[in-house]
C-alpha cells in the first residue's frame, strides 16, 4: 500500500505540467489568434465603446499574455470566473453539463462491452474462418462510419418510422443521490424514469459507442489469441479442465491490453462527443465546448478543456492502478 | 507428391493479380536498373520481399475490396470535377423550379437563355441522378466534386502532420535524455487533449489569418484553387478549407511521435545496430540507414489508416459547421445543410454519408491488410509454401 501511495503521489505531480500545458495552448489559440474578443463579447460591430473598454478592464485583456493566463486560471479554479457570453459561473456550467455527458458515456460503454467483448471472443474461437472475417469487416466498418450519418439513419428508423425514442428534453428525476439521473433511477428502482432516460439517451449512446465496439472486438480477439497460445493454457488442457474454465483463465490473462484500450476509450468519450450531442440536441460537454468556440468564449473553453484533460489523466491513472488488480505480478 | 500439389495448388497457384503485381514490380525494377545499373543485383532480396508482400495482399479478399474502393475514390477525385454534369455551384432552380429539393431521378429542362450560357449549360433535359438540394444544385455533381475536396484535404494533411510526429519521435529516441523527456511531455500534453475539440478551435480561429495569407500570396492561392477544383470567386470560402488542413497538421502528429519513439528505442537494441556501431558507422547514419527503414512498417500501416481518419474527421468538422463553407462541395457540409430538410429530403444526408463511409472503409481495409502483410511471419510461411510448390512441380 505504501508503494501505491508513493506511486499515486508521483503520478499526481506529473499531472500539473500537463494540465498547465493543455490550458496554456488553448488559451493561446483562443485568446491571442482572433482579433478583439472584447468587441465580440460586447455584441459585435454595434458594440458601444465604453462597454468594450469595461470588458477589457474586467478581463485584463490589455495585460501581457502570461498575466492574462494567470488571471484566467486562478479565477477559474476559485470559481470566480463568469463567462462574458453566458453570464454564468463557468465551473457551475460544467457541473451542469458534465453529468449529461457522463450518462451518455456510461450507456455508450455498456454497448461497447456488451457487444464488443463477445464478438471478439467469438472471432478468436473461430479464427481465420468466415465468422472471423465477417467480424473483422464489421469492426472496420464501425471505425469508417461517419457518426452523423449513422445517427440520421437511426433517427429515421427509430423516431420517424417506429416512434420508439424521443428527441427533446432531458429527463431529470425529482430526487438526486449521485447527481447522475441514470444511476439515481437505477438506485431507486424507478423503472418509469429509467425507461424515459433510455428512450432519450439509448440511441445516442449506441451511436457514440458504435466505433468503439469494433475496436474492442479487435483488441479482445488479438489478446485472447495471444493468451490462448500461452503455456498455462496448454497445462489447463492437459489437466482436462472444461472448455469454459479454460476460456475464463484465458480471458483473465488477456485482460491487461483490453483494460488499457477500454480505459482510454472511456476517458476519450467523457471528453464530450460534439457530433453525437449536436445531432441529438443533447446539452452535454461536447456541445458546450462547441458553443464556447463559436461564441469566442475562450474562458469557458479553457475551463472545459482543463476539466476534460483532468478526466483523461484520471482515467489513465485508474487504468494503471487496475493493472495490479488484474495481474498480481504488476508492481508500482 | 501429387496430393501435396493439389493441396498447395489451389491456394498458392499464381493468380491474375499476382501476375499483375509481378508486372508492376518488374517494371519498377527495369526503371531502377536503367537509372542505376546493378541496382537489381544489390537489392534482389528486397524485391523478393516486395513480391511476397504483393502475393500475401492478393490473398486477402478484404484487402482487394479496399484496394478497389480506394482506386475508385482516387479516380473520382481526379476526374470527377471534369465529368460532373454541372458545376458544384450551379443553381438549377433558376432554370427549372422542379430542381428545388428534387428527389433522385427527377428530370428537369433547361431553356435557352443567356443565364444558362453564363453557367455553361446547354439547353435541354437533364436527369438529376441523386436529386437536388435547396438551391436546386445537382447532388451527383456535388458528390463528385466533394471527392476532390476530401482527397486534397487528406493528401495535404498527410504530407505534413504525421511527418512532424515522425521527426519528433526520431529526435526524441535518437538523442534521449533531457530532449526526449521534454519532447515526450509536449506530446503527452497534446495527447491529453480531446483532438476533435482542438481541431475545431484551430479551424474556428484560423480563417481570417489564412484568408489574409492567401490574398497576399497569389501563386499559392491559384495553385490551391486548381487543386480543390474551385472557381476564382470562391477563394474566400477556400480559406476555411485551408484552415482545416492547418488545424489537422497541428493535431495529427502526437500519435506518430509516440509510435516512432517507441520503435526507435527497441530497434536501437538490435544486433545489426550494435554491429554497425562496432564498425564505427556514425550514429546519424545508423538512425537513417538501419533504424528508420526497419520501423517504417507500422508507420506505413498508420499512414494508410489515418488517410481514412482524416477524411472522416474533415467530414465531421464540416458537419459541425467549422470546416467547408458554402458553396464548396464537401461531403460533411452537404449533410450539415441537408439535415434541415431531413427526413423529407433524405438523399441529401444519405448519399454524401455513404460516399464518406465507402472511401474511409477502403483505406481501413487496406491498412488492416497491410498490418498482416508487413508481418514477416506471414511472408515467411508464404515463401515456404511457394518453395514447396516449386519443388512439387519440379518433382513431377
Amino acid at each position: 500500500m505504501a508503494e501505491l501511495k508513493r506511486f499515486l503521489i508521483r503520478r499526481l505531480i506529473t499531472f500539473i505540467p500537463t494540465l498547465i500545458g493543455v490550458t496554456f495552448i488553448v488559451f493561446v489559440i483562443a485568446a491571442v489568434i482572433p482579433a478583439n474578443p472584447a468587441k465580440m463579447w460586447a455584441g459585435g460591430e454595434k458594440a458601444r465603446p465604453e462597454v468594450v473598454e469595461r470588458i477589457k478592464k474586467e478581463y485584463h485583456l490589455e495585460d501581457d499574455i502570461l498575466t492574462q493566463y494567470y488571471f484566467v486560471m486562478t479565477k477559474l479554479l476559485k470559481n470566480e470566473m463568469v463567462s462574458p457570453v453566458t453570464q454564468h459561473y463557468i465551473w457551475d456550467d460544467l457541473k451542469m453539463y458534465f453529468p449529461v455527458t457522463f450518462q451518455l458515456t456510461i450507456i455508450a460503454f455498456f454497448f461497447i462491452i456488451a457487444i464488443g467483448i463477445p464478438l471478439g471472443i467469438v472471432a478468436a474461437l473461430y479464427r481465420d474462418s468466415v465468422v472471423d472475417t465477417a467480424i473483422r469487416i464489421l469492426a472496420l466498418t464501425g471505425v469508417s462510419t461517419p457518426i452523423f450519418w449513422l445517427a440520421y439513419l437511426m433517427i429515421f428508423l427509430f423516431f420517424t418510422r417506429l416512434h420508439w425514442i424521443t428527441l427533446a428534453g432531458t429527463p431529470t428525476p425529482p430526487y438526486s443521490i449521485t447527481g447522475i439521473p441514470l444511476i439515481d433511477a437505477i438506485l431507486k428502482g424507478d423503472l418509469d424514469m429509467l425507461s424515459q432516460i433510455l428512450a432519450r439517451f439509448g440511441l445516442p449512446g449506441f451511436i457514440l459507442g458504435f466505433a468503439g465496439i469494433g475496436v474492442t472486438a479487435r483488441i479482445v480477439r488479438n489478446s485472447f489469441l495471444d493468451s490462448m497460445s500461452a503455456d498455462f493454457t496448454e497445462y489447463a488442457m492437459a489437466r482436462g479442465l472444461t472448455k469454459m474454465r479454460i476460456y475464463m483463465h484465458v480471458l483473465k490473462n488477456a485482460m491487461v491490453p483490453i483494460v488499457t484500450v477500454l480505459g482510454l476509450m472511456f476517458g476519450g468519450l467523457l471528453g464530450g462527443a460534439p457530433i453525437t450531442e449536436t445531432v441529438f440536441g443533447i446539452p452535454g460537454l461536447g456541445r458546450y465546448m462547441l458553443q464556447a468556440i463559436r461564441n469566442f468564449d475562450y474562458l469557458a473553453l479553457v475551463g472545459s478543456v482543463f476539466f476534460v484533460a483532468l478526466i483523461y489523466l484520471i482515467a489513465n491513472l485508474i487504468v494503471d492502478i487496475l493493472y495490479a488488480f488484474i495481474d498480481p505480478r504488476v508492481r508500482y | 507428391m501429387s496430393i501435396a500439389a493439389e493441396e498447395l495448388g489451389e491456394v498458392y497457384e499464381k493468380k491474375v493479380l499476382d501476375k499483375l503485381s509481378d508486372a508492376v514490380i518488374g517494371g519498377f525494377v527495369k526503371i531502377a536498373e536503367t537509372l542505376r545499373p546493378g541496382w537489381y543485383r544489390r537489392n534482389k532480396s528486397r524485391v523478393d520481399e516486395w513480391r511476397l508482400m504483393a502475393y500475401a495482399f492478393n490473398r486477402s479478399p478484404p484487402g482487394i475490396i479496399g484496394m478497389l474502393l480506394v482506386l475508385g475514390f482516387v479516380l473520382v477525385a481526379l476526374v470527377g470535377p471534369y465529368v460532373a454534369p454541372f458545376r458544384y455551384d450551379t443553381p438549377l432552380q433558376f432554370f427549372d423550379q422542379n430542381s428545388y429539393l428534387a428527389p433522385p431521378g427527377t428530370v428537369i429542362s433547361v431553356p435557352n437563355s443567356t443565364l444558362a450560357q453564363n453557367f455553361g449549360i446547354k439547353p435541354g433535359n437533364y436527369t438529376l441522378l441523386l436529386g437536388g438540394d435547396d438551391y436546386g444544385r445537382d447532388l451527383w455533381s456535388r458528390i463528385l466534386y466533394g471527392a476532390r475536396t476530401s482527397f486534397v484535404v487528406a493528401i495535404l494533411v498527410m504530407m505534413v502532420g504525421p511527418w512532424i510526429g515522425i521527426a519528433i519521435g526520431l529526435i526524441a529516441g535518437y538523442y534521449g535524455g533531457k530532449i526526449d523527456e521534454l519532447l515526450m511531455r509536449i506530446t503527452d500534453v497534446f495527447l491529453a487533449f480531446p483532438g476533435l475539440i482542438l481541431a475545431i478551435a484551430f479551424s474556428a480561429v484560423l480563417p481570417p489569418r489564412i484568408s489574409a495569407f492567401l490574398e497576399s500570396h497569389a501563386t499559392i492561392r491559384s495553385l490551391l484553387l486548381t487543386l480543390f477544383a474551385l472557381e476564382e470567386q470562391h477563394a474566400g470560402a477556400m480559406a476555411y478549407l485551408v484552415s482545416v488542413v492547418v488545424a489537422l497538421w497541428l493535431v495529427w502528429w502526437p500519435g506518430y511521435a509516440r509510435l516512432v519513439r517507441g520503435s526507435v528505442l527497441s530497434a536501437r537494441e538490435n544486433l545489426y545496430v550494435e554491429a554497425a556501431r562496432a564498425l564505427g558507422v556514425p550514429t546519424r547514419w545508423i538512425m537513417i540507414r538501419h533504424i528508420l527503414p526497419n520501423i517504417l512498417g507500422p508507420v506505413l500501416v498508420y499512414l494508410t489508416l489515418d488517410f481514412g481518419g482524416v477524411i472522416l474527421t474533415e467530414a465531421g468538422l464540416s458537419f459541425l459547421g467549422v470546416g467547408a463553407v458554402p458553396p464548396i462541395a464537401d461531403w460533411g457540409r452537404i449533410v450539415y445543410d441537408g439535415a434541415n430538410f431531413f427526413p423529407n429530403a433524405w438523399w441529401l444526408v444519405f448519399f454524401p454519408g455513404l460516399a464518406t463511409l465507402l472511401a474511409v472503409l477502403g483505406f481501413n481495409l487496406i491498412g488492416d491488410t497491410l498490418r498482416d502483410v508487413l508481418d514477416p511471419k506471414t511472408r515467411r510461411s508464404l515463401e515456404f509454401k511457394l518453395k514447396k510448390r516449386e519443388e512439387v512441380v519440379e518433382g513431377e
